[in-house]
């Protein structure tokens, strides 16, 4: 019964941490949104989603541990938007 | 029959390469879900880069409370989800059905708290048309994207849902192994799913906070 209960304990122990540290980003995304920052706004609000992000996807999604050839699947979409990103903004930006 | 041999499907030989593939297959799928939700995105930047004055007008309407609360609530629908998968991987079967159960009990959680605010936003009025309370005219630009951004996101929550429920019920009767892989496929979709909302938190709430 105790060797069950502790490894049950193992099973929340790592998504746990990572449930911690996806709040205390949430906590500090939604106070930096109330401060004056200018420009920093956007770069706090938008590090802190690549943070959550990578902690999702590498903890939770399992990333850490899986084989080339699922990493290669997950980055292929981000790959992509890179794309369409830079080049409908290398239009807007440059009219 | 043992539960790894009742879990296996045609065409594997192994659970191994049976999960591989799932994943492959899901991780596939989320990347054609990342480009869909990325036209969206790219829409919101290029309109929000032309017009900045009226979105930041426009994203002050929202509501913080509720953006925030419902980001928390789907953060923890993700540890349930992850625990649930990482004991059904162990096969403990206690834990999983609890855990999934737990997920669904949070989805709607976060469905309930959407509907409070499409309420609200309802009744101040903030549906792009005619008689929009706000100005300039591009302030409904924004609140498009906000009906349709998280409109669309619901109706993945709606599907994670209806999936997760259903493997809940599957497990709960013995009619699926805790080791078969498509549990871990549905937390990798509804992982997905919180990472969109994670990206529409600030374009949609925490802008133009500070002003």
């Amino acid at each position: 019964m105790r060797l069950a209960d502790n490894s049950t304990l193992r099973l929340w122990l790592m998504p746990a941490a990572v449930w911690l540290a996806l709040l205390t980003l949430l906590a500090i995304t939604v106070s930096a949104s109330y401060l004056p920052l200018g420009l920093g706004n956007g770069i706090v609000s938008m590090s802190v989603v690549a943070s959550k992000a990578t902690l999702i996807m590498y903890f939770f999604m399992k990333l850490q541990s899986s084989s080339a050839l699922l990493r290669l699947a997950a980055v292929a979409g981000l790959f992509w938007l890179i794309f369409t990103f830079s080049l409908t903004f290398s239009d807007y930006l440059t009219r | 029959m043992s539960d790894a041999s009742s879990a296996l499907r045609e065409p594997w030989d192994q659970l191994a390469r049976q999960r591989e593939a799932v994943s492959f297959g899901v991780w596939v799928f989320l990347a054609s879900e990342v480009l869909f939700f990325g036209g969206l995105f790219l829409g919101y930047a290029v309109y929000r880069y032309l017009y900045p004055v009226a979105f930041v007008t426009a994203a002050k309407e929202t509501d913080i409370v509720y953006g925030t609360v419902n980001t928390a609530i789907l953060m923890t629908s993700s540890l349930t989800i992850a625990v649930g998968s990482r004991a059904a991987e162990h096969n403990v079967r206690r834990v999983t059905i609890a855990c999934l159960a737990a997920t669904v009990a949070l989805g709607l959680a976060f469905l309930t708290v959407k509907g409070f605010e499409y309420r609200d936003d309802i009744a101040k009025g903030l549906v792009p048309g005619p008689h929009f309370p706000l100005h300039p005219a591009e302030t409904q630009i924004f609140w498009a994207f906000y009906w349709v951004m998280t409109g669309v996101h619901a109706i993945h929550l709606i599907v994670g849902i209806c999936v997760v429920s259903t493997m809940t019920a599957l497990l709960y009767r013995q009619s699926i192994a805790p080791e078969s892989p498509m549990f871990e496929g549905a937390a990798l979709y509804w992982h997905l799913v919180d990472i969109i909302w994670v990206v529409l938190l600030p374009l949609l709430y925490l802008l133009g906070r500070n002003t």
